[in-house]
């Protein structure tokens, strides 16, 4: 009988050379003094967050922090020294470096021809944990040359007790802004799990954390946008300050979805109802939300809004040009949850139509002239949330003859385990299989107690690191899509391998990877001989379902 | 994609073309080395050999997929381009249809394999669109799981029609014609030409007992009656789904076969011939 | 009915794995299949739903079924521990992608087995169920070869080793078909074009081919391995003929590139002198040739039947002479040995021995044999054929004038045949001969007596006249000794000539005598006066063409021989005549001359110069019925190059069939 200590969450630390003392001294910086240790439950203690869910990470001057673009899993507290956020006009990637996803080799990919085990099933050679690190090692960072950016660049310096990076921790979206050490700097980094609990029984840090989000992402968001592209810093100043950020929704709106779909109503309030006075374009932070029309009894799904979408702009446009009776010719729903930013039509009027070359194009005119029954895809894959994905697994049930070669070749690539099943909701002819969709939005990101699923830095894939999954289910639990699998893990000699304490077999989080470490790229599209399978979003697909 | 999608279609349309091109340049050498005497099949026989091989090389590409080692879809191309080819090499090669001797094992396990190559390319193409149809989609492994399933299902729905009722039509119903329907898949061989050939015996079986029934049992029977008609997409999905897997119990192993003796084959010809 | 998306839920569904090798024997039954699915070894893995774990804190047992199985169940493990969901264990059956591995490997091993177990099954290639067979071997092969695949292909016998060095190694079947078959020149030659098959229309290149180039064998029994198609013959020749149409127009001299044997004048015979014979039809081929033994050429009948009746008068018309003296002066005749000669000639005075005497002088008749009388002078000197044969180390005696011939450079030559008769003549020859021709054949029929009779009249001064005897002979006439022919294909005139042209090649130490054999053939072929007029008729030819050279080898064409284009045109008459009626197919193609220009051709001794009676045939002739025109099929189109051309030179075979009983003996 195999049996081993069922791994628990703190087994693979953020930072295994944290010692006491300093574990001591970061509770004592002003940061954490103000925390109300008691809020925190006894298996989680705050104590045991900063031993186990923070780092500190040391820079020198003009080193790289965060890239803009990479995916992150953290929130950064500036201990001392002090970082700058590079605005505008941002530093090529030439001179930044790229963050690359460390593939197998070649022969070591052959390899696995003779390696996988085809006999017996998820096999693990688990030792006690030996508090193996959960991420990936603060590898060598790159250095700039500050000078250059102070000459070139639109900085903020963020001094010591401030925090940044929270957008791409709380979102689960790439770094909105490079992050460089101004002087030679220690920072806190906080992972997920550390930000999670801090977010969750700490008030003051709740607000911290919220307030910045907030803050930050509207500004950044304005920042990005076309519309706001030829305002000056001051003027942005001021458009920040008269825009609302909005929140529709919670971040886990997958329980609520699946309740919804349990129960098979959904009720969505709508943000805007179609015929309401305009007021204030909507911009998609965030999430995502349906643009519908009323029709016969219904609601004709149009189109689906996700983060850098804008709502609302030809009626104001109409507005400005001296239409009096102007009224919002669709309705806008949350879908799960969304961030909107709120722009009063002052803004609009003082900083942005004067810019306007011509009026905005209206495509939901052409979506609504389009035939009732084209729209099905595009609804079928709103109400069940597709939109979500990136990489969703989309089989064309015309073409595939169900001979299972993508199963084999996922098994072929993952020691002979796939890691995904081929069925899953259909449409007409499209099957949306359960294989990870690698959303936008993942929420099986949000409960996880290790940080064992994370998104892979350089691509945003979100991966299980199997050595520090602990088998809780709440990814599995989480994903809306039922797409990620617990299995029973064996050991060599094909038993089960069992929790010494309670006798229950171990099991692991799986899922699809997306062969991030594959040198070929995901192989069950390589694998299907009559291109019935593909990786792709909604968007793509309602282009293709056209043709086919 | 779409793109994509163009750029693929304009270069497996450009291998067709090569490869008629290929075998045309096959036809014509063989015919100018006949007039100069040449041993025109020696160097027909070598051009066969690699295109088989090429051929053969589509099954291991299938066990290497942890490698990047193109497509599946570009290789089922090549494999298909070379394979109508290999038609025509084959034709210039082999004189005769019917050779004697052991050649004539390997023009039958060739044609063996070309048949039933052709075969199964037309059932990939058009039996997909066949299962579209059924309403339910079902993994072929698996149907021993669902069937099993539903007979649970359908004996313990019967059973408690039976209690709450107290008549007997259901249940006998069942013991009559749905357990032997329920047990395993039926109409097998029906179900391939025709998508509602089990349905449409349950169809049957369900609306000449209707009118036996009281109001209470009525919903009782609904429920077992559209199982019935998941089970006539489960027999359709097992025949259709069967069948996909089946051909190529015929085309690989034959494949071997006829490679194993191509071997011998090359091994004859260079020691009783050249 | 549409089946809830629950079941999608990981609960509910686990993977699909079509990588293992096992599925569930229930499951294979129709049954329900567990969940945990067989074992890697094949074993099944659902004996038991979980297994169960002791609870130290409970002191009880209890379940642990995995969630995909449906969670802890609600009865829970036995006393013992034992799960309380116990089933009898399955029979794992394998997955279908396991069988269809397993039937390739299944079908790779009965192939390797069928053709083990076939490879000595029978023997021989027409034995199709052996693994070795490539079919049948046409029947004629087969009749000899039977089931020795060895006698064509050599590694067949041989072991592993054989067979692999077999495939590096080129085979050489042509070696194996050479056993049998044999041909006239260079076998492994395309059209085994050697020396022999040259004439000075014969292909420039030597190809080197295979038998296998052209024959294949395995083909069936009835599969005809000789019938080749024209596209063949094209692989070399750059010719493309749909039909006989396009065949390039014949040779400007065709068919003769080489005088006849015989010197037949047609257009003067048919023209001139069959008429004054009173022919009726002087045209008709067939009195002369015999259209029965039609083939490449159509032979003519024998001189008897065909030029007897003119000619036979010509050749009983010139004698040969073989000795001939010149008339000596007393002062020579003194010389002589008279005593010896006394003793061995006939009395001298005797009425016999003068019979046929012509006494030079009266004064011999009073008795007196040495009375004086004049040399006369005897114009032509010795004779060629005796300056010939009479050898000596002497230079002196050719070129002397008669006058100047000594008696003594002659008396051991007159004491030799006064003597012994024919016989030192026949050693002279012989020795001069050198083998060529044997005296005996040269002097056949010359008797003892006749030539004592002539040797010892001279030595007497006198001179015997003979007629030619009737029917020919020996006869004296005066100072020599002719022969005269007793008719056509006399063997002893023959024999003469052939020696004279065979003479100049018996090589010596002297040019004198190399010049003489040269006078001695020059006089004795001379068309118009040579010895028994043969060389009027028969031509004299120097094999290589080359008259002018001294070493040619230099032969009479004593039969009426064909002279075919070439070895490789195989056109035979005898399909072509008497088509439209006995005699009348022959004109269609042969055209005579107005004249012929024979005579110039026989003048040399070249043969090889086209002279014909006959315009050259052309292509239009053939092309009357071989060429497909108006619509017309061609005659044997079908048969192509082959129907008037040959590959092979003399194809043959080197074993023949032997009488069993001279075997035995």
């Amino acid at each position: 009988m195999n049996t081993i200590l069922r791994p628990q969450r703190w087994d693979s630390p953020f930072d295994d050379e944290l010692g006491e003392e300093q574990v001591a001294s970061i509770l004592s910086l002003p940061a954490f003094l103000d925390i109300d240790s008691t809020r925190f439950p006894a298996q989680i203690p705050l104590a045991g967050i900063i031993a186990n869910d923070v780092r500190l990470v040391c820079f020198h001057r003009g080193d790289v922090v965060v890239r803009e673009g990479d995916y992150g899993n953290s929130a950064f507290l500036v201990v001392e020294g002090s970082v700058c956020v590079v605005l505008t006009p941002g530093i090529p990637a030439s001179v930044l470096g790229r963050t690359l996803t460390k593939r197998r080799g070649f022969f070591s990919a052959l390899a696995q021809l003779w390696k996988n085990r085809n006999d017996v099933p998820e096999v693990r050679h688990l030792k006690e944990s030996d508090g193996t690190k959960a991420g990936s090692a603060n590898a060598k960072a790159t250095r700039v040359d500050m000078e250059q950016v102070a000459a070139t660049q639109t900085t903020v310096q963020l001094e010591a007790g401030q925090i940044f990076g929270e957008i791409a921790a709380i979102a689960r979206s790439p770094r909105t802004a490079t992050i460089l050490a101004a002087a030679d700097a220690t920072l806190l980094e906080i992972r997920w799990q550390g930000l999670r609990e801090l977010r969750r029984y700490d008030t003051g840090w709740r607000e911290r954390i919220d307030t910045a989000y907030r803050a930050n992402a509207l500004k950044r968001h304005l920042m990005e946008d076309s519309l706001f592209a030829q305002l000056s810093a001051d003027e942005l100043d001021k458009v920040a300050a008269a825009t609302l950020f909005e929140t529709y929704g919670s971040l886990d709106w997958n329980v609520q979805f699946k309740r919804e779909q349990q129960s098979g109503t959904a009720k969505e309030t709508p943000i805007v109802t179609e015929g309401d006075y305009p007021d204030g374009l909507l911009m998609i932070r965030g999430g995502f939300a349906k643009v519908t029309r009323r029709i016969g009894y219904g609601e004709r799904v149009l189109t689906y809004l996700s983060a850098g979408s804008v709502f609302g702009l030809g009626e104001f446009y109409r507005i400005w040009k001296g239409d009096a009776d102007v009224a919002m010719r669709s309705s806008l729903s949350p879908l799960g949850y969304v961030d909107v930013l709120r722009v009063p039509y002052f803004v609009l009027e003082k900083y942005v139509f004067p810019h306007l070359a011509e009026e905005p194009e209206d495509h939901l005119q052409t979506a609504f002239d389009r035939p009732l029954t084209a729209d099905s895809l595009l609804k079928w894959a709103v109400d069940h949330r597709f939109i979500n994905g990136t990489k969703s697994m989309v089989i064309d049930l015309d073409r595939c003859v169900r001979c299972d070669d993508c199963v084999s070749a996922c098994a072929s690539t993952h020691g002979g385990n796939p890691r995904f099943v081929r069925h899953g909701k259909e449409h007409d002819h499209w099957m949306v299989a359960n294989a990870c969709m690698h959303c936008i939005d993942p929420v099986c990101m949000i409960g996880c107690p290790t940080g064992a699923i994370h998104r892979e830095e350089a691509t945003g894939m979100v991966v299980i690191n199997d050595e520090t999954c602990i088998g809780c289910q709440t990814c599995a639990n989480a994903c809306p899509y039922d797409n990620i699998r617990m299995v029973e893990i064996n050991s060599s000699d094909d038993t089960s391998i069992f929790d010494s304490e309670s006798g229950i077999p171990l099991m692991k989080a799986t899922k699809c990877d997306f062969c991030y470490d594959q040198p070929g790229g995901p192989a069950c599209v390589r694998a299907c001989a009559h291109d019935a399978i593909m990786r792709t979003s909604i968007v793509e697909l309602a282009q293709i379902a056209e043709v086919r | 994609m779409n793109k994509g999608n163009t750029l693929r279609v304009a270069l497996r349309a450009g291998f067709g073309v090569v490869a008629v091109g290929l075998a045309a340049a096959v036809v014509w050498l063989d015919q100018r080395q006949r007039l100069t005497l040449e041993r025109a099949e020696i160097d027909s026989g070598w051009i066969l050999l690699c295109a088989i091989i090429f051929l053969a090389l589509f099954n291991v590409r299938k066990k290497l997929s942890m490698i990047p080692a193109g497509r599946n879809s570009d290789w089922l191309a090549g494999h298909i381009g070379v394979g109508t080819i290999v038609v025509v090499i084959y034709a210039v090669h082999v004189r005769d249809p019917w050779p004697s001797g052991y050649e004539f094992v390997m023009a039958l396990l060739f044609y063996v394999v070309m048949l039933s190559g052709i075969c199964g390319y037309i059932l990939q193409r058009v039996l997909p669109r066949a299962m579209t149809n059924v309403r339910n989609e079902f993994i072929w492994e698996r149907i021993p799981l669902e069937l099993a399933t539903m007979r649970e299902e359908a004996e313990s729905l019967v059973m408690e029609c039976a209690r709450d009722t107290g008549s007997d039509v259901l249940p006998r119903l069942y013991r009559e014609d749905l357990e032997w329907f329920f047990r395993k898949p039926r109409f097998v061989f029906a179900s391939i030409l025709h998508a509602e050939a089990s349905s449409s015996w349950a169809r049957q079986r369900f609306g000449g007992v209707e009118s036996y029934l009281s109001a209470g049992e009525l919903d009782y029977f609904e429920r077992l009656r559209s199982m019935s008609y998941v089970k006539g997409d489960i027999d359709r999905a097992f025949a259709v789904q069967g069948l996909l897997k089946v051909w190529l119990l015929v085309h690989v192993p034959a494949t071997y076969a006829f490679l194993a003796l191509v071997v011998w084959h090359v091994i004859l010809i260079h020691v009783y011939l050249v | 009915m549409k089946l809830s998306s629950k079941r999608f839920r990981f609960e509910n569904s686990n993977y699909q794995r079509p990588n293992l090798q096992w599925r569930c024997g229930r499951a294979a039954a129709w049954g329900k299949p567990c969940t945990r699915g067989p074992k890697g070894d094949g074993s099944c893995g659902g004996v038991t739903a979980c297994k169960p774990f002791f609870d130290q804190k409970t002191s009880r047992w209890a379940c642990r079924r995995p969630l995909t199985a449906g969670g802890p169940c609600s009865e829970g493990p036995g006393p013992n521990g034992h799960c309380a969901h116990l089933r009898p264990p399955c029979v794992p059956r394998r997955t279908l992608r396991r069988i269809r591995s397993r039937l390739a490997l299944l079908a790779v091993l009965l192939v390797i087995a069928g053709i083990g177990a076939t490879l000595e099954y029978g023997t021989g290639a027409g034995n199709l169920g052996n693994s070795l067979s490539a079919g049948p071997l046409s029947s004629e092969h087969a009749r000899y070869i039977g089931n020795d695949c060895a006698a064509c292909h050599v590694p067949h016998d041989g072991g592993m080793e054989t067979w692999a060095s077999a495939v590096l190694v080129r085979n050489d079947m042509t070696s194996a078909c050479l056993d049998c078959h044999t041909f006239a020149g260079e076998e492994r030659n395309a059209h085994n074009f050697s020396k022999i098959s040259s004439n000075n229309l014969a292909p420039e290149q030597s190809t080197q081919t295979l038998c296998i180039t052209c024959h294949t064998e395995h083909n069936g029994s009835e599969a005809d391995l000789v019938t080749l198609s024209d596209a063949q013959c094209s692989s070399c020749h750059q010719v493309t003929m749909e039909n006989f149409a396009d065949h390039s127009a014949f040779d400007l001299q065709f068919p003769s590139w080489r005088r006849t044997s015989l010197r037949f004048d047609h257009v003067s015979h048919l023209g001139k002198y069959f008429l004054q014979a009173g022919a009726d039809d002087p045209t008709g081929c067939v009195d002369c040739h015999v259209a029965q033994r039609a083939d490449v050429a159509v032979p003519v009948r024998g001189f008897e039947e065909t030029c007897a009746s003119c000619h036979a008068g010509d050749i009983n018309d010139r004698a040969l002479t073989i000795l001939s003296l010149p008339e000596m002066s007393a002062e020579q005749f003194v010389a002589l040995d008279q005593a010896y000669l006394s003793e061995v000639c006939p009395s001298r005075g005797s009425r016999d021995f003068y019979q046929s005497l012509i006494l030079a002088r009266q004064a011999v008749a009073a008795g007196d044999p040495f009375g004086d009388f004049e040399s006369i002078a005897y114009g032509e000197g010795m004779g060629p054929v005796m300056q010939w044969s009479m050898a000596s180390d002497s230079a002196d005696i050719y070129d002397l004038p008669v006058d100047d011939v000594t008696v003594d450079d002659l008396s051991w030559l007159f004491l030799d045949l006064a003597d012994s008769g024919t016989s030192p003549l026949a050693d002279l020859l012989d020795d001069r001969a050198a083998g060529a021709v044997k005296g005996s054949v040269l002097l056949a029929g010359l008797s003892d007596a006749l030539v004592r009779q002539a040797v010892c009249a001279w030595t007497s001064n006198a001179e015997v006249r003979q007629d030619p005897p009737f029917g020919g002979g020996w006869y004296i006439d005066g100072l020599s000794l002719n022969y005269m022919p007793n008719g056509h294909a006399d063997p002893v005139m023959r024999s003469w000539l052939d020696l004279a042209v065979a003479a100049p090649l018996l090589a010596t130490e002297h040019d004198e005598e190399d010049g003489q054999a040269l006078i001695m053939r020059d006089t004795l072929i001379n068309p118009k006066r040579g010895a028994g007029a043969c060389a009027g008729c028969h031509g004299v030819s120097a094999e290589n063409g080359d008259g002018d050279d001294p070493d040619a080898l230099v032969a009479i064409d004593w039969r009426a021989k064909d002279s075919p284009w070439s070895p490789y045109l195989n056109y035979s008459h005898g399909p072509h005549l008497n088509l439209l009626g006995e005699g009348t197919a022959c004109v269609q193609c042969h055209r005579l001359k107005d004249e012929s220009g024979l005579a110039d051709a026989f003048e040399t001794l070249n043969p090889v110069q086209p002279a014909s009676s006959f315009m050259p045939i052309g292509k239009d002739q053939c092309m009357a019925c071989h060429g497909a025109e108006d619509g017309l099929q061609a005659v044997a189109s079908d048969r192509g190059c082959l129907l008037c051309h040959d590959y092979h030179l003399d194809s043959g075979f080197s074993h023949q069939m032997v009488d069993m009983q001279q075997l035995r003996e």
